[in-house]
């Protein structure tokens, strides 16, 4: 047998040989049909017919080069009869994974990109949706509070909302992810403790993860058609392999960096203590004020020891003498307390993985767990996770199987005790009652307090550690997915699949505020009459004309319970035909049908006088619950969602030769969510699409290598999606609700019109054109990606003026619109490959405008100028403004333009909802260009990455510093330094003068004036930045020292994460530009170093 | 085919309602539902800046509320938005209207229609209540001869789905006549069997009710035959016993709780509203800008003369005060209005303000009874009922009034040679007093015995409904011009700065801004103003 081989090689050797062979496909041994087989260097040749078969006749010498679409091309030397199996072609490039389907990449029209995990993922970043920051062209990733379990507010192109959440939808193996809790955008910037479970996500071991796949435009979201509106980000996990089993250990140690008063313009101990000074000249600290007060520090402190007599020692706590109080003063000016310090530490955070993956030709496995244990950068922020994973395959017969997942996570964390923030429309003021983040804490508290002593907050002492030991919030997540697919193949080029999937969700936050907090104390806080008769937190019974205020815990604390729990259930069938036809027609068809369920439920509950340290057994009087009852105060609440869906779509694609590529998609929704109306719920969505590839025209072949490829694309599509879940009254919707009635006799329960019926409402509709080119150069070493889209989103809620008979006077309904339109660019380079060293640089580069073609808005002043800032017609869907400054007058008062176009100081109206067109646009708060600079470098086994992120053309409000009156506990910043002090200095500064009580007291609109300028011209700065995102140094051991060792592999690499800005607006301060110091909950990203050891067995 | 069986079971999968919205099923749903179908917005505050109870004061100190305040007080078209803007004010009572529409139209809908009477006849009496009381902000007063040409105000019968529907605001005289058809519908099937009856129609409250409307549609039988269905037999019985309200402390809340407690047989009918108007125009520092302050009281209302005598004295007596007024405030104040916070969050102190109303009650019905009895000159019984609601609402009064005396204090002693000797002058800004010339719409007042009877029970309601938006009616119906005036802290005219006179069309306040932005027809103005 050998020799005869060895005879026919010679022979051919001689001359033109006429072979046979059969093509099959590899994994179930079917014939291809229509497989391309042609001669190397030549273009002669044939294709197979309908039993795979081929014959050729091949010069001497020449190899043959079989080819299929989806199929990896093989080049074989010729043999008589022989059997070339095709392997599926499963580069990483070549596939695009819609979540429902895979595509070939090379007939996909629609603009996507995929991002792989081990190059994006960011080392001791546990929320792996962060790591997306900078690696597509159009997706923006703002991380608007740091903290664990907080989703970073991510868009795909943009906003595609007004009220909308305008989120990208999450896929994860196939299962759309569902927020346990639906956070808007605008509330995930809060920092309310409901943000901490606003990741669909935060449950995923970023070690777990194998690839992104992000879907764009219409085109290749449409399969998701009315729910796809604003992108889709596709995960897909990893899986088992056939042949050899693994076992890889994976551990990431991280520190994070303190902030440092260098970075803030915070004022020193010093010169804070002398801007007190001048307070207190100007009557603002005077001892019954301040004594009598809610809120002191350390001249309340002060006065507080001179009032106190000590019995034993017979002394008073500070003699009441000059030289006493001066040396007290001094001791406080000399303090220069570091609150970061206090406040912060940088704890080791650790995050084992360990995964076992293998396989046979019959089945695989990826199984994983991991553990991440964060001490917490500041007190009361510890977070433990814990998650598995589990992914198996078996094929039960050659054209059978199932895959089965099964995920599941828990979370373990700490939080500051936070209530939720509220703005105060009349005056401006945004507040959030008993703030003790401690990163706001920091930056709000006068650096001349001393950390040991208890100060006054709400008329009772207050101390922030002793605050933070003694209320806070435990959270406790729990997330599982259990999923199964089962794919079926009756015929070579149709395979059926149904999948089905059980997700399940549950969170407490437990929100504990001990009876030694100041949160509780204060409740009984009654030193004096004064007091008692301030402090609104007593409770005074009407019912007895001549009763005082009493408190209503008098002993304990609160236990109040926030419970949020979600199932889900999908399922989906599809079936998939591809064939081609003639070896010229390409055709594949998708279509099916899918169904989800979810079902939420949220419960809250306050428990009154939990007595946390005398054996947690409550202690409470009927009379808080009569006040309840009175103040119309619900103790408890419940509230059950049970959102439904049903899809039916289909998908045709049409290819010829590969070269002139046609895509069509139609899906039909319905959704219960819009309420019981049959005609509202179902929507139709579509794309049409095509693409030419031009790389495979005759024409190209010349100008290969230089020009390596060329593909070009367009799509137009209709998306939708369901618009803000607040707005669901296809039909009346009625709600039971208990009318406010002052005694507790007089209550009686009704039922409401909650929103009167719209039988026209309908879903959130956008339309997109995309054109996309897609070109390699100098044998693929450049590859250039570039995309431009305009989309057009109509029907979009939005409020509009009634004659307020059959509605309300302001009532939603699809009647907004807005427009958009972007260009998107990514540039890969191999600028250097050399045997040892290489070098590529990766250029992203996105541009999204929008602008609001039609929106009646009906927000006040302070929407627009605060925050997220708000639509107005002709600008962007979050647009700023500002109240225009025009300077200090000779008082040193600021002055603005009010909307009657007066110069004034007091005359601005924070509720005026229809003049508002004399605020000045500052800009949109979501950036307008974003994008990434990556340089990796390699040398051997050592990989350096340089990333940079950047993101442009937004604004951001300045923090609100101030304010017309300021406590002893205030601290201020370095502006203060260059205030108005004298007349005259209104020509040199724009910093507006301390003002007297006297001031004040003769005229107190005067506070309107000082949140104005928070909210001016003055107080806003350009949110640009260029941030170095990442910089680490990787080295891979070398194979061969491991050779007949357990050990595989071993990796090292050091990475340091956010470590500085390298450009923004100085007027920031040390502010970060994406983050929103909102309280709370929320914390900047911190700066941090993480070692990342990786090894396989 | 088998698209449609998948099409028809996904309908059904979808009709999952998702989330705890409620559905109608019974009786009790739709009483329940009817607890809604009472406005939460009281134009007091609106009216009574409308009306001559209030003055503007010149003092840096005082300052108004909001711009609304100065809008309200300078008969402006008001843009401001807020509790008490007119757009909640049209707001609040169109959904009352369409509340009770909704439940209407489901009752409708029952097969078991009878077994729905009083929801019916509670729902339609709704609906004419919230009419009514629109009718009296956005509408001028009724006048037989021209309510076919004046404006009135869209009367929807029943739900309409549509986002945007454009209404025809009809004539003054077809929405009279549709309050009119509501009432005779609904009043019959009403009940008393509310458990919480003082928030809730009862036959009595709509009665009422029924008495007011008809005294404003001049058709006085029916008002007299429905204040008495509302009083009974001996209405004295069922009055406010104002000597023990007196004598309440006017500290704190404990005037207002009284004033609106649900066990006082005078109150036929509670309205809790969101409202600031406990504070605005009770004993706090703010909004004093614009007040019931000195001059009105004494000249006008709480502490003024009257046929009565000095009334803060025949009210409370000699030794005791009936008005709480207090250095550096500048409002006089009949402690009626309470101030109530809902809380929202006990922790953060955030909520809503409210305010509660007596909307209906025994002392001002027996007062429109009066009225009615007066304008059919049967002054006897008028006289009759004014003094019995005197001799509760005025403890104090040395005696009880008679016709002649009434004619003596406002017109003085006739002279044969038909000119009159003491008595009042007509008030004027400069020099005011209780009696205005009075232009009646659509009909005219004999000189001698009606004119004055009226001045003694307009003078009588303005007092009794002080704060309460009521006077805004009266200058209405009578055509009393009324004047906007400037004083200063010691109380002296500084300027008069306009004035509403009988034909002026701001006498209907113009529509909220969003609402005529939506298209709805505008009150006319005077484009020379």
């Amino acid at each position: 047998m050998f020799l005869a081989v060895m005879l026919l090689n010679v022979m051919a050797a001689l001359g033109q040989t006429k072979i046979s062979g059969t093509v099959v496909f590899q994994d179930d041994g079917e014939p291809v049909i229509g497989a391309s087989v042609l001669v190397e260097g030549n273009k002669a040749g044939t294709i197979t017919n309908i039993d795979g078969e081929f014959t050729l006749e091949v010069p001497a010498g020449k190899k043959i080069q079989v080819s299929y679409v989806g199929m990896e091309t093989q080049t074989l030397t010729p043999k008589p009869g022989m059997k070339i199996a095709l392997k599926n072609n499963t580069t990483i490039e070549e596939v695009v994974v819609t979540g429902m389907s895979k595509m070939d990449r090379r007939t996909f029209t629609g603009a996507t990109d995929k991002v792989d995990a081990k190059d994006a993922i960011l080392g001791g970043v546990a929320d792996v949706n962060r790591s997306l920051e900078g690696r597509s062209a159009g997706v923006s990733v703002q991380n608007v509070s740091g903290t664990f379990g907080t989703a970073p507010k991510i868009r795909v192109r943009g906003a595609t909302s007004i009220y909308g959440s305008s989120k990208p939808l999450w896929v994860v193996d196939g299962v759309i992810m569902e927020d346990v809790s639906d956070i808007s955008a605008d509330e995930l910037s809060s920092g309310d403790a409901e943000t901490l479970v606003s990741s669909a996500i935060a449950g995923l071991n970023s070690d777990d993860i194998e690839s992104f796949q992000i879907l764009k435009d219409g085109s290749a979201t449409s399969i998701y058609g009315a729910r796809a509106m604003a992108g889709v980000i596709v995960v897909t996990t990893k899986k088992g392999r056939n042949g050899q089993a693994h076992l890889n250990y994976s551990g990431e140690f991280t520190t994070r960096l303190k902030p440092s008063y260098s970075n803030f313009n915070i004022l020193n101990s010093q010169d804070q203590m002398g801007l007190y000074k001048e307070m207190r000249d100007k009557g603002w600290l005077s001892l019954t004020d301040v004594l009598n007060g809610s809120d002191y520090g350390v001249y309340g402190k002060m006065y507080e020891l001179i009032n106190t007599y000590n019995p034993v020692t017979g002394q008073f706590g500070l003699a009441n003498t000059q030289e006493a109080q001066y040396a007290y003063l001094q001791q406080a000016e000399m303090r220069n307390t570091n609150w970061f310090d206090q406040l912060f530490n940088s704890n080791l955070v650790q995050n084992h993985s360990v995964s076992l993956s293998g396989g046979t030709e019959k089945s695989n496995y990826y199984a994983s767990i991991s553990a991440m244990v964060d001490p917490g950068w500041y007190k009361d922020s510890k977070v433990n996770r814990y998650t598995a994973n589990l992914n198996v395959t078996h094929h039960i017969i050659d054209n059978l199987s199932l895959n089965v997942i099964s995920s599941a996570s828990y979370r373990k964390q700490k939080a500051p005790g936070s209530l939720s923030q509220d703005v105060n429309a009349v005056t401006g003021e945004v507040k959030r009652d008993f703030d003790i983040n401690p990163y706001s804490y920091a930056l709000n508290s006068s650096r001349a307090l001393d950390p040991d002593t208890y100060y006054q907050t709400k008329y009772a002492a207050f101390n922030i550690f002793n605050e933070l030991d003694n209320n806070y919030i435990d959270l406790n997540v729990i997330d599982a997915k259990f999923q199964a697919e089962l794919k079926y193949k009756p015929i070579r080029d149709l395979e059926l699949s149904a999948i089905g999937a059980i997700k399940y969700a549950s969170t407490s936050q437990e929100h504990k505020i001990t009876e030694f907090s100041n949160q509780a104390n204060s409740y009984r806080a009654m030193k004096n009459t004064t007091v008692r008769d301030n402090n609104d937190l007593l409770y005074t019974d009407p019912d007895n004309a001549y009763a005082l205020p009493i408190t209503v815990l008098p002993q304990g604390g609160f236990y109040k319970r926030t419970d949020n729990r979600m199932l889900s259930y999908d399922f989906r069938a599809t079936a998939n035909y591809n064939h081609t036809f003639n070896r010229i027609h390409i055709v594949n068809l998708f279509g099916g049908m899918e169904t989800t369920n979810i079902e939420r439920s949220r419960s809250w509950f306050n428990g009154v006088g939990m007595q946390y340290y005398a054996s947690e057994v409550p202690f409470y009087i009927y009379q808080f619950f009569k006040q309840g009852q009175e103040q119309n105060y619900e103790y408890y609440s419940l509230g059950n969602t049970n959102s439904r869906s049903a899809a039916f779509f289909a998908n045709g694609t049409y290819s010829y030769k590969g070269k002139y590529n046609l895509n069509g998609t139609i899906r039909y929704e319905g959704t219960n969510m819009l309420g019981r109306s049959r005609s509202a719920r179902w929507l139709p969505t579509w794309n049409v699409s095509g693409s030419w590839n031009m790389h495979e025209e005759n024409f190209f072949k010349p100008l290969q290598p230089a020009f390596s490829h060329l593909t070009l694309k367009a799509s137009y599509s209709l998306t939708a999606d369901r618009g803000p879940a607040s707005i669901t009254n296809s039909t009346t919707i009625f709600e039971a609700y208990n009318p406010f009635r002052p005694f507790s006799t007089d209550k009686e329960s009704g039922i409401e019109i909650y929103q009167s019926g719209n039988d026209e409402l309908t879903y959130e509709k956008k339309h997109e054109f995309n054109f996309g080119v897609d070109a390699g150069f100098l044998n693929n070493r450049i590859n250039v990606t570039f995309d431009i889209y305009h989309r057009n989103n109509y029907d979009l809620i939005g409020v509009v003026n009634t004659q307020g008979v059959n509605r309300g006077v302001t009532s939603y309904g699809n009647v907004a619109s807005m427009k958009s339109h972007g260009e998107e660019l990514s540039i890969s380079t191999t600028n250097i490959k050399t045997k040892d060293f290489s070098w590529t640089t990766n250029f992203i580069y996105s541009h999204a405008v929008n602008e609001v073609t039609e929106l009646k808005a009906k927000v006040n002043t302070m929407d627009y100028i605060s925050g997220n800032g708000f639509a107005m017609t002709g600008y962007p869907v979050r647009a700023l403004f500002s109240i225009p400054f025009v300077g200090l007058n000779e008082k040193g008062y600021p002055t603005f333009i009010n909307e009657k176009g007066n110069v004034t100081v007091t005359d601005i109206n924070f509720q005026e909802r229809e003049n508002n067109g004399y605020l000045k646009y500052e800009g949109p708060t979501d950036p307008v260009y974003t994008g990434s600079l990556g340089n990796i470098f390699t040398y051997k086994g050592f990989r350096l990455n340089v990333f940079l992120t950047y993101s442009f053309g937004n604004v951001v409000r300045l923090d609100p510093v101030f304010s017309y009156r300021y406590t002893d506990l205030s601290s201020m910043t370095k502006e203060f330094k260059n205030r108005w002090v004298l007349p005259g200095d209104e020509n040199v500064t724009t910093i507006p003068v301390l003002l007297s009580k006297r001031e004040y007291d003769d005229n107190t609109s005067l506070r309107y004036a000082y949140n104005a300028y928070n909210y001016s011209t003055e107080r806003v700065a350009k949110g640009d930045f260029i941030r170095m995102k990442e910089i680490s140094l990787g080295y891979d051991f070398p194979a061969k020292w491991f050779k007949n060792m357990a050990l595989n592999s071993l990796s090292l690499k050091l990475q340091g994460t956010d470590l500085f800005l390298i450009y923004a607006d100085k007027k920031l301060n040390g502010q970060d530009p994406e983050f929103f110091r909102a309280g709370g909950v929320s914390a900047p990203m911190p700066k941090q170093f993480t070692l990342t050891v990786k090894a396989g067995f | 085919m088998a698209a449609t069986v998948g099409f028809t079971s996904c309908d059904d999968y979808l009709d999952k309602l998702p989330d705890n919205r409620m559905e109608l099923s019974s009786p009790s749903d739709v009483s329940k539902l009817l607890v809604n179908a009472y406005s939460e917005t009281n134009p007091a505050y609106l009216l009574e800046m409308y009306s001559d109870n209030t003055t503007e004061y010149y003092n840096n100190a005082w300052t108004a509320e909001s711009r609304f305040q100065d809008q309200a007080y300078a008969w402006a078209d008001i843009t401001e938005t807020g509790n008490e803007s007119v757009s909640s004010i049209w707001n609040s009572y169109y959904s009352a209207i369409r509340t009770a529409n909704e439940a209407i139209a489901f009752i409708e809908k029952q097969e078991n229609k009878d077994e729905y009477k009083a929801q019916l006849g509670e729902a339609l009496v709704c609906r004419a209540y919230a009419e009514f009381i629109l009718s009296t902000v956005f509408c001028r007063a009724y006048n037989p001869q021209t309510a076919d040409k004046e404006l009135g105000l869209p009367y929807p019968t029943a739900p309409n789905y549509k986002l945007l529907v454009e209404y025809d605001r009809g004539t003054l005289a077809q929405l009279y006549d549709n309050i009119d058809k509501d009432l005779k519908r609904g009043l019959p099937l009403l009940t008393n069997t509310y458990e919480h009856p003082k928030f809730h129609f009862t036959p009595a409250a709509a009665n009422a009710f029924a008495a007011r409307f008809y005294l404003y549609y001049q058709k006085y039988d029916d008002a007299i035959k429905h204040a008495t269905a509302a009083l009974g037999s001996n209405p004295a019985t069922k009055l406010r016993d104002w000597a023990s309200w007196y004598s309440l402390s006017m500290n704190y809340q404990v005037q207002p709780n009284a004033y609106i407690s649900s066990t006082n047989p005078a109150n036929l009918l509670l309205q809790v509203t969101y409202s600031m108007w406990g504070i605005y125009g009770g004993p706090y520092s703010a909004a004093e800008k614009y007040a019931h302050g000195a001059r009105v009281s004494k000249n006008e209302t709480l502490q003024a003369e009257g046929p009565w005598g000095k009334t803060e004295t025949a009210m409370a007596g000699e030794e005791n005060s009936a008005v709480f007024y207090t250095n550096g405030l500048s409002k006089y104040i009949l402690r009626k209005l309470p101030f109530l916070a809902e809380v929202t969050d006990v922790s953060s102190g955030t909520g809503y303000a409210h305010c509660e109303f007596s909307v209906l009650n025994t002392d001002e019905t027996l007062v429109v009874r009066a009225e009615a009895y007066a304008l059919k000159g049967e002054y006897d019984k008028a006289l009759a009922d004014i003094n019995t609601e005197l001799s509760k609402f005025m403890p104090h009064m040395s005696a009880p009034l008679t016709i002649e005396g009434i004619k003596e204090f406002y017109n003085g002693t006739k002279r044969p040679n038909g000119a009159y000797v003491g008595g009042l002058d007509y008030y004027t800004p400069e020099y005011p007093t209780v009696k205005h010339e009075l232009h009646p719409m659509g009909f005219t007042l004999e000189e001698e015995t009606q004119d004055p009877m009226i001045q003694c029970i307009l003078q009588l309601r303005r007092l009794l409904t002080i704060h309460e938006g009521l006077r805004m009616q009266d200058v209405k119906r009578y055509g009393i011009t009324i004047y906007r005036m400037k004083l200063n802290e010691s109380d002296e005219l500084i300027g008069v700065t306009d004035k509403m006179t009988a034909d002026d069309p701001r006498s209907a306040v113009q529509l909220p801004v969003e609402v005529l932005s939506a298209g709805m027809q505008p009150n006319p103005r005077n484009t020379n103003k």
